[in-house]
C-alpha cells in the first residue's frame, strides 16, 4: 500500500527526514513513533500530499505522490495533530463541505456523513457549531473528516491527544475497527495503544528509522525479557556479585533502602529469573522481603531505542 | 471550486460582515442624501443627482477599505490557522482554491455593495422621483470596479505577507496611501508648479482610487470643470467615451494584474 525509498524531506536548510524506507502493507495499522521533533509528523504530511518530499520516492496504493498527487489524495485520509477546523460552521455543514472538496458525489454524501457521524459518536453534536465543541469532540470532528471519503488509507496523526479515557478508549476501537478494511498509520506518545491496536511499528528519531518490526517481533525480540525488583539485606557487594552471575542478567542496580537494598535486575530472553534470585538468597542466608518481576514495556523499548540515539 | 466559492460567501454571512456592511453603507448614505438640503434651510431625501454627488467621497473611501481588509485577511487567515495548508491536501487544485477564494470574496463584497446601493436607490427613487437614476447607477458600477480592484489587490497583499497582521497593516497603509497620500502628492504637484495634464493623467491610472474618482465625475457631469487637469487631459485628448473606457480599463487592469501576480506567488507559496 506504501512503498517509501531513501525519503528527505528539508526546510530552509534543516533536514527534518533523512533518507528513511519502509513500507506498509494494504490492511496493517502501523504504529509510527519517535520523540517530539522526530520527523514523524513531516513523514506523514508527504504521504498526505501536504508538501511533496525533497528527493527520494515515496508511492500510495502504487501512485506516485509527485506525479500522481491528486490520485493520491482521493485515496488518502489525514488527521492531523490540531484540526484546524473553521470555527464558525456547524458539524454537518462543516463535514459536507469536506466531503465536497474531497470528490464525494452529491448522492453519496448524505450516506457517508452518516455513518462517520456514527462512527464517531457525533450524531448528537452534529447541528452545534464547531467553535463551541470541546477539544475531545473537535478530535472526533477532525477524524470523521478525515473517513468521510471512506479512504483506503488513513494517517492519524495523535488522534487520541486532549481526550478523556472513555473517549480514548472509543478512537482506539473506531482505529482497530478501521483495520479491518483499511491501511491505517497512527501516530502517538500513548504507547500502550500501540501495543493494542497496531500490527507494526516504526520508531523514527532525529528524521531516521531507529527500529522497524512487527509488534510480534517487537514482543519477542526487543520487549522480551524483564526485570525483577528484590529488596535483599545482605553484604552489598557479594549479593550484587551473585545476581550479576545469573544467567541472562545484563544490569543490577543497587538503592539503600533501611537496613535492606533494593535492587533492580534486568535481563533478556524469556525465563523468570524470581526462583533462581530466591535460591540465591536462601543459599547465602540474606533476608529477602521483596521479589517482583515487571514485564518489558514498548515504552522501555522505546525509551532504550532513543536514548541510545542521544 | 463551487465548493470554496460557496463557503466563501456563507462566512460572510455566517460573520455578519455582509449584513453589517449593507446596513452601515445604507444608513451613511440615507444619511448623506437627507442632509444635503440642510444648507438651504430644508430637509428631506435629495433627488439622485445631488445624492450621487455628496455620496461619491463616501464610496470613494469606504469601498477600498472594505475591500483591501476582506482580499487581505482572506488566505493570510486561513494560513494562520493551518486550514489554508488542510485545504491544499484535498484533491482539490490550487487554481480552484484561489479562483474560489477571489470570486468568493468578491461576490460577497459585490452582494453587500450592491444591496446597500440598491436599498438606497430604492428609497430615495420613492422619496424623490426617478430623475437622475442613470447618474446614480453609474455609482454603482464605478463602486463596483473600484471593489472588485481593491479586492485584487487586497488578495495580492494576503498571498505576500507572512502574517494576517502584517497583511492588515500592509492593506491599511495601501488604503491610506491611494485615499489621500496619492491626492495629496499630486495637489503638492501642481502647487509646486508641476502641471503636465499628461503627467496628471497618467498619475491618476496609477491609483484606482483616482481612475473610479474621475470616471464617476467623467459620467455625471461632462463640464470640464469638475474634472481637474487630468479629466480635461483625457476628455480633449480621448473624448469622453475614450476617456471612460481607458478609466474602466485601467480599473480591470488594476483587478486582473494583483490577481495574477498573487495567483503565480500563490502556486508556490509553501503552505506547511
Amino acid at each position: 500500500m506504501i512503498a517509501v525509498e531513501h525519503l528527505v524531506k528539508r526546510f530552509a536548510g534543516v533536514t527534518a527526514v533523512n533518507d528513511i524506507s519502509f513500507t506498509v502493507e494494504k490492511g496493517e495499522i502501523l504504529g509510527f513513533l519517535g520523540p517530539n521533533g522526530a520527523g514523524k509528523t513531516t513523514t506523514m504530511r508527504v504521504l498526505a500530499c501536504f508538501f511533496p518530499p525533497s528527493s527520494g520516492r515515496v508511492s500510495v496504493g502504487g501512485l506516485d505522490v509527485i506525479h500522481h498527487s491528486m490520485d493520491v489524495r482521493r485515496i488518502v485520509g489525514y488527521m492531523p495533530e490540531s484540526v484546524p477546523l473553521y470555527p464558525d460552521m456547524r458539524v454537518d455543514e462543516y463535514l459536507r463541505y469536506r466531503a465536497r472538496l474531497k470528490g464525494v458525489t452529491w448522492k453519496d454524501q448524505k450516506r457517508r456523513i452518516d455513518e462517520v457521524l456514527s462512527r464517531c459518536d457525533l450524531h448528537d453534536v452534529r447541528r452545534r457549531i464547531v467553535g463551541q465543541l470541546s477539544k475531545g469532540f473537535r478530535q472526533r470532528v477532525g477524524l470523521a473528516e478525515s473517513m468521510v471519503n471512506d479512504p483506503a488509507l488513513l494517517i492519524l496523526d495523535e488522534p487520541t491527544i486532549g481526550l478523556d479515557p472513555n473517549q480514548i478508549r472509543h478512537v482506539r476501537d473506531v482505529v482497530k475497527d478501521l483495520g479491518h478494511d483499511h491501511t491505517v498509520i497512527l501516530s502517538t506518545h500513548i504507547l500502550p495503544e500501540v501495543e493494542m491496536t497496531c500490527s507494526r511499528v516504526v520508531v523514527i528519531h532525529r528524521g531516521r528509522i531507529a527500529a522497524a518490526d512487527s509488534m510480534e517481533n517487537f514482543r519477542r525480540g526487543a520487549m522480551a525479557g524483564g526485570r525483577i525488583r528484590a529488596e535483599i539485606r545482605g553484604p552489598a557487594g557479594a549479593v550484587r556479585e551473585a545476581l550479576a552471575a545469573l544467567p541472562d542478567v545484563s544490569a543490577v542496580r543497587a538503592e539503600p533502602n533501611g537496613d535492606y537494598q533494593s535492587y533492580v535486575i534486568e535481563y533478556k530472553g524469556g525465563q523468570d529469573l524470581r526462583e533462581p534470585v530466591f535460591a540465591a538468597a536462601a543459599r547465602n542466608q540474606w533476608g529477602l522481603r521483596e521479589l517482583r518481576f515487571e514485564k518489558k514495556t514498548l515504552e522501555d523499548v522505546f525509551v532504550s531505542i532513543t536514548a541510545r540515539e542521544e | 471550486m463551487t465548493a470554496i466559492l460557496a463557503r466563501e460567501i456563507g462566512e460572510s454571512l455566517r460573520s455578519r460582515w455582509f449584513l453589517l456592511v449593507t446596513g452601515v453603507f445604507c444608513t451613511l448614505a440615507l444619511g448623506v442624501s437627507y442632509l444635503s438640503w440642510s444648507g438651504a434651510d430644508a430637509l428631506g431625501f435629495a433627488g439622485f443627482s445631488r445624492t450621487v454627488a455628496s455620496l461619491l467621497n463616501l464610496m470613494l473611501l469606504f469601498v477600498p477599505l472594505l475591500a483591501l481588509l476582506v482580499g487581505a485577511l482572506g488566505i493570510s487567515g486561513e494560513r494562520e490557522d493551518g486550514t489554508l495548508g488542510y485545504v491544499l491536501a484535498q484533491p482539490i487544485g490550487r487554481g480552484a482554491v484561489y479562483l474560489g477564494k477571489l470570486l468568493g470574496q468578491g461576490a460577497s463584497l459585490g452582494g453587500a455593495v450592491a444591496l446597500g446601493l440598491g436599498l438606497v436607490g430604492l428609497v430615495i427613487g420613492r422619496q424623490a422621483g426617478a430623475e437622475g437614476a442613470g447618474a446614480f447607477a453609474v455609482l454603482a458600477v464605478d463602486a463596483l470596479l473600484l471593489g472588485a480592484a481593491s479586492l485584487a489587490i487586497g488578495v495580492f497583499v494576503s498571498v505576500c505577507a507572512g502574517s494576517r497582521l502584517a497583511a492588515l497593516v500592509f492593506a491599511l497603509v495601501l488604503w491610506v496611501l491611494f485615499a489621500f497620500v496619492l491626492d495629496f502628492v499630486t495637489v503638492g504637484l501642481v502647487i509646486a508648479g508641476w502641471t503636465n495634464p499628461g503627467g496628471l493623467f497618467l498619475a491618476s491610472l496609477a491609483n484606482p482610487v483616482a481612475c473610479a474618482k474621475v470616471l464617476c465625475l467623467l459620467a455625471l457631469n461632462s463640464k470640464l470643470e469638475v474634472l481637474g487637469p487630468a479629466g480635461i487631459h483625457a476628455v480633449k485628448t480621448f473624448g469622453s467615451a475614450g476617456a471612460a473606457a481607458l478609466l474602466a480599463g485601467a480599473l480591470c487592469a488594476w483587478t486582473v494584474l494583483p490577481a495574477w501576480i498573487g495567483w503565480r506567488r500563490f502556486r508556490r507559496m509553501d503552505v506547511r
